[in-house]
């Protein structure tokens, strides 16, 4: 699952046509009560969070604990930002988010080709008008670091911005018919970016997933939290073993209470690895 | 190939980080204020990060020099590690590195000349022999043509013939080595598995056949060779052949190799922190290897005891056909005393290590082996 977070309604809208997404509350005739505008479509969600850090923060915040428990998510901020000599309607990746208020940094894990060229963000509460330092100014990225960090590792947080301004084209000259003309233009790597994303998000989820059998354990024996624990590690190994579980499933079938279906498991995992020593050749 | 580096502002200007940068044209360069931004901080994944790590450039502040474990040496009194690079280039299922660490970047600290001068004021206290192993914390060669760490530190062991350096590696990288007149007090240790388990265990190490020619050629220059069978490794999928397996890395190792030109030879089990342990289970959840026969001693992970004691046991007679007593050693499992890691943690890549006392017995409390751990000195 991949989350996109964006400011504002014309940054959105190329995205939501791009990826045929669907408002979350379209079957309610109520007026929304959502606190965010919320666009759902296949392994992707797309949040308005408004402008700002703080509304950044806030549409993480919601968005992650609205969806709690469910797979691993990857989070990609897209919007617009202002760059000295960058041409308008480029776009580019960050590798390094900082606060301009507080000075704290934070550094995106890129573990793939970046499908643009690269560049520090610095958020900014107003807009930038200096351009002084050489990396893109924009208001929402720490925000929405800061506490996307909490829900996925780095190299599943990513930013991606499209410059709107620079010294030559300032940003009072910024509408939102050429904001929705620049995200159209980059819809290409953004799509390549979300793909990717997707991919790795899917790829943790699955490390993460539970073994075989653990939930029908669960569901016919009662174990408890210590228990689980163990049983979920001999599951773990059994599977990394490459052990039929249908077949452990068969063998379990008559166990009277969970320690003796923990026992039985047990017994299985160390049958495989735990024969080697008897199984050893000598030279 | 390394695209992104990470330079510590206050190195953006030493000279090694020039060269580093004039090495990889094309990485994109990111400054930041201290490595511990991005080295091992919270939430980062090992196992993604591992697939396109970083170089980070960076500055050691202290600890230059840490003295190795008590009982740890290959002879000398007085022994000490030292880590000019954190991470390794290779991806070995059974690397510490990726427990003890959150990051999979490299970390390559600039300023040799500290290290230098660390070792130099250890080995001026007078004249008895120090040894200095290198590459625990990452490979000595690997990344040689950036890092240009033997060209920097053989001509200060050329100056110290009292100390020994170690340098440790599976690599191939041995150009700077063959540019250099061999230095009998620099041992080049290489660590080495059966192939099959190298293929199986240890991404992107070169093939056993390309580091034996290596091997071979620094021989033939006169350079003194270490061989490092550790960890002994016994795979669930391999697990009929292991004493097979071992028998013929070291036929395939000694045929190659002249006797002459061997230095020392060790052995050791695996062995790691439980909680590095569990850190690689969910890195790797999925891995055969990391689900086999280990089992919990005394806060350490290693193989059940007795298939622990008949590994050792095997691969000991077996290489008791080719290398004398005087040059084996044995690393034994023992972790009291052991060196502290960069991170304060008990660094399990420095073993214990014992010479062989007996080559046909098994390592006896009060052997002379307890004599080279200095506590009856």
């Amino acid at each position: 699952m991949l989350h996109l977070v964006v400011a504002l309604d014309c940054e959105a809208e190329p995205l939501r046509r791009h990826f045929g997404l669907r408002a979350a509350d379209r079957a309610s005739i109520q007026p929304s009560k959502l606190p965010f505008k919320l666009y759902e479509g296949e392994d992707l969600r797309l949040v308005v969070s408004g402008m700002g850090q703080v509304l950044a923060a806030a549409a993480v915040a919601w968005l992650a604990g609205r969806h709690e428990g469910g797979p691993r998510s990857a989070w990609l901020n897209v919007g617009t930002a202002g760059h000295a000599l960058r041409p308008v309607g480029e776009g580019v990746l960050a590798h390094k988010v900082c606060d301009a208020a507080t000075g704290e940094c934070w550094y995106p894990g890129l573990v793939f080709a970046a499908p643009a060229a690269r560049e520090t963000l610095l958020t900014v509460a107003r807009p930038e008008r200096e351009y002084r330092h050489a990396a893109a100014y924009e208001m929402e990225a720490a925000g929405f670091c800061r506490a996307a960090a909490r829900f996925a590792p780095w190299e599943l947080i990513h930013c991606y911005k499209v410059i709107s301004d620079n010294r030559h084209q300032p940003v009072h000259e910024v509408n939102a018919a050429r904001v929705r003309a620049w995200m159209a233009d980059n819809l290409s790597a953004i799509e390549r970016l979300v793909t990717t994303l997707q991919g790795l998000a899917r790829e943790l989820a699955a490390w993460e997933d539970d073994p075989p059998l653990l939930d029908w354990m669960s569901s016919r024996w009662r174990f408890s939290h210590t228990r689980r624990a163990r049983l979920h590690a001999l599951l773990r190994r059994h599977a990394a073993l490459g052990r039929d579980p249908e077949a452990l499933r068969a063998r379990l079938r008559y166990c009277r209470d969970a320690a003796a279906a923990l026992a039985r498991v047990e017994a299985a995992v160390d049958a495989v690895a735990g024969s080697n020593t008897q199984r050893r050749s000598e030279p | 190939m390394i695209d992104t580096l990470y330079i510590e502002e206050a190195v953006l200007d030493h000279p090694r980080t020039r060269a580093v940068r004039a090495r990889l044209p094309r990485a994109a360069v990111i400054p930041c204020r201290h490595y511990g931004e991005i080295f091992n901080r919270r939430n980062q994944h090992f196992r993604l990060q591992k697939r396109r790590p970083a170089l980070i450039l960076a500055r050691k502040r202290d600890r230059f020099l840490l003295p190795a474990p008590a009982a740890y040496g290959l002879g000398a009194r007085h022994n000490f590690y030292f880590s000019h690079m954190l991470n390794c280039l290779y991806d070995c299922r059974y690397c510490f590195l990726q427990g003890m660490y959150r990051s999979a970047h490299y970390v390559l600290f600039v300023n040799y000349e500290d290290f230098q001068q660390a070792i130099e004021h250890q080995a001026g206290r007078d004249e008895a022999p120090r040894h200095f192993f290198s590459g625990y914390d990452c490979d000595s060669l690997a990344l040689e043509p950036l890092t240009g760490f033997v060209q920097a530190f053989l001509p200060l062991f050329r100056r110290l013939p009292h100390c020994l350096l170690e340098l440790r590696t599976k690599s191939t990288q041995i150009r700077a080595l063959l540019r250099e007149k061999p230095l009998p007090n620099c041992v080049v240790a290489f660590s080495l598995t059966p192939e099959p388990l190298r293929q199986r265990l240890e991404h992107g190490v070169p093939p056993l056949e390309r580091r034996l020619a290596a091997m071979e050629r620094l021989a033939r220059r006169g350079w003194p060779l270490g061989l490092r069978f550790d960890p002994l490794l016994h795979d669930p999928e391999h697990r009929c052949d292991f004493a097979r397996l071992y028998e013929e890395l070291f036929t395939a190792v000694f045929s190659r190799l002249p006797a002459a030109a061997i230095h020392s030879v060790s052995l050791g089990v695996f062995r790691m922190p439980e909680d590095y342990f569990r850190n690689l289970l969910r890195l790797h959840p999925d891995d055969a290897f990391l689900a086999g026969p280990f089992t919990g001693r005394a806060g350490m992970t290693a193989y059940r005891e007795a298939l622990e004691a008949e590994m050792l046991d095997t691969c000991r007679r077996l290489l008791q056909r080719h290398v004398p007593p005087d040059k084996l050693f044995i690393c034994s499992t023992e972790t009291e005393g052991a060196a502290e890691g960069p991170t304060g943690a008990p660094d399990p890549g420095s073993p214990i290590l014992r010479p062989c006392p007996d080559p046909s017995g098994s390592i006896q409390p009060g052997s002379g082996a307890d004599t080279m751990d200095g506590h009856h000195e």
